[in-house]
């Protein structure tokens, strides 16, 4: 009887040590943990809360931005008016989203960026290449306009005659004439590296046994099925503004070949046809390996 | 005591689970919308957007005043480019198709004109990023012309459909249209002088 009872109340004191124990370490714990959470619901809420005005502001600026046909069909226009609060500001900002969207546009079709610099004595142009859907390298001009329009600086490479292309275009009078021409130019030439770049990805087979830094000349060497035979390729590209050769001439030990109808052909369509697909359709027709 | 607390406590972290799904749906519906390149707010427009949210202590005339000037900034700029690239472009809606990892692919839609040459463009980009560098690709390219002179552009406009060489299109039709306004001033200033000097005008 003693037993059980003593036990029944050590039991029940060492119960009530460990009660008050913990309560002892959870006590300093519990309002900091507590606080904690309730600054870090209180950053949660402004958070989210911020991401539903912008939301609600997105499309009030897309509403704003819809041609009025459109916003008088979906009878929007009543609805305009009401919130005539701070109608002022929504329509900058529409304003401003517009402007920042058509400035992005002349960017994404190749416009020159121009920006004036030294306090309007001088320009600045972004020049820049693209070729079948790629956007290449851009290349930046800047020129002083006073007292007279002169090339200032430009990481063009030297071999795109920069000057005799100004004189041709007569700067003075027609800078947009110029970067028209610089332009066709640069273009053609990332054109032609593209094509370069293109053969050596696309053609393991096919050797580069010669090109220039301008991309103009191009030698390559084929292997003819028959006999494996080699035949040496030479594309010219003189119309510097143009991707296409101007002149395709071959050699070949078997002076057969290069008379062969077949090849008079290919080197007709390699006048035609961008080189990297060129060779690609005389490969299909087995006239290379 | 510790019970009320270890209910406030289960409560508030239930609170945050909640507003961080929450914030998550609503990240999610940010990107998922129809969704312009500018609707980044930033710089004054991001001073706007704090004002209408509430969170500023700027006052309206102050917001909307500084937001005018980069406006009237921005309609200069505009003018600038417009003038120099020869293009008059009138909209451009861009929409978000996909944006995963390092890939965004956007669908841009461009109406505009150059001298009296009328175009629609529409065209996929896509924006690969590649360590430093991002990587532009156009895809699916569009065109359309409202042009009286379209016989001689058609196999042009299909070549370069076909190539998607955007940049092409656009400095060609701007050569294209500039000489075409050339050659109809041109003949304007002839019309002119004839009739001026009482011969009968030609009829073409």
């Amino acid at each position: 009887m003693e037993g059980a009872s003593t036990r029944g109340v050590l039991c029940h004191l060492s119960l009530l040590e460990v009660q008050a124990r913990s309560r002892g370490s959870q006590v300093p714990q519990q309002p900091s943990r507590v606080k904690e959470l309730k600054a870090k619901v209180e950053a949660l809420t402004s958070q989210r809360d911020q991401l539903k005005a912008e939301l609600q502001i997105h499309k009030k600026l897309q509403k704003l931005r819809a041609p009025v046909d459109k916003r008088r069909e979906d009878g929007e226009d009543e609805e305009m008016d009401v919130d005539s609060e701070s109608s002022e500001l929504f329509h900058l900002m529409a304003r401003h989203s517009e402007l920042t969207d058509l400035l992005h546009a002349h960017n994404l079709i190749g416009g020159y960026d121009a920006i004036t610099t030294n306090g309007g004595k001088g320009m600045c142009f972004s020049l820049a290449t693209e070729y079948e859907g790629a956007y290449l390298d851009t290349y930046k001009l800047e020129l002083n306009l006073k007292p007279k329009v002169r090339i200032s600086r430009h990481n063009i490479p030297p071999f795109i005659p920069l000057n005799s292309l100004a004189e041709q275009s007569d700067l003075q009078t027609d800078v947009r004439a110029f970067l028209a021409t610089v332009s066709q130019h640069l273009n053609a030439f990332a054109g032609r590296k593209q094509q370069l770049k293109l053969v050596k990805e696309q053609h393991k087979s096919i050797e580069v046994m010669e090109s220039n830094l301008l991309c103009s000349i191009l030698v390559l060497m084929f292997t003819v099925p028959k006999d494996k035979t080699p035949l040496l390729c030479t594309l010219e590209y003189t119309d510097h503004t143009r991707c296409l050769p101007t002149r395709v001439h071959l050699n070949c030990q078997d002076k057969l070949v290069p008379d062969s109808p077949n090849w008079k052909k290919n080197c007709s369509l390699l006048k035609e046809v961008p080189v990297h697909r060129a060779l690609t359709a005389i490969k299909k027709a087995s006239n290379i390996v | 005591m510790s019970e009320e607390n270890a209910e406030e406590l289960k409560q508030l972290e239930a609170e945050v689970k909640l507003l961080q799904a929450e914030i998550i749906a609503l990240q999610q519906q940010r990107q998922d919308s129809w969704e312009n390149v500018s609707f980044q707010f930033r710089g004054q427009m991001q001073d706007a957007l704090a004002f209408v949210c509430g969170q500023t202590q700027d006052l309206e005339e102050t917001v909307v005043s500084r937001l005018k000037e980069e406006v009237e900034e921005l309609e200069k700029d505009l003018k600038l480019q417009t003038q120099m690239n020869g293009i008059c472009l009138n909209s451009c809606i861009t929409k978000t198709l996909q944006s995963r990892g390092q890939e965004v692919v956007h669908q841009v839609c461009l109406s505009g004109r150059s001298y009296e040459l009328v175009f629609q463009v529409e065209f996929q980009l896509s924006e690969l990023k590649d360590g430093s560098r991002t990587e532009r690709r156009i895809r699916d390219l569009n065109l359309v012309l409202d042009s009286s002179d379209l016989q001689s552009l058609s196999s042009f406009l299909s070549r370069v459909e076909e190539t998607r060489d955007l940049l092409l299109f656009f400095r060609t039709i701007r050569s294209y249209s500039e000489k075409c306004d050339d050659r109809t001033r041109t003949f304007q200033h002839f019309q002119v002088s004839q009739s001026r000097t009482g011969q009968p005008r030609t009829s073409h």
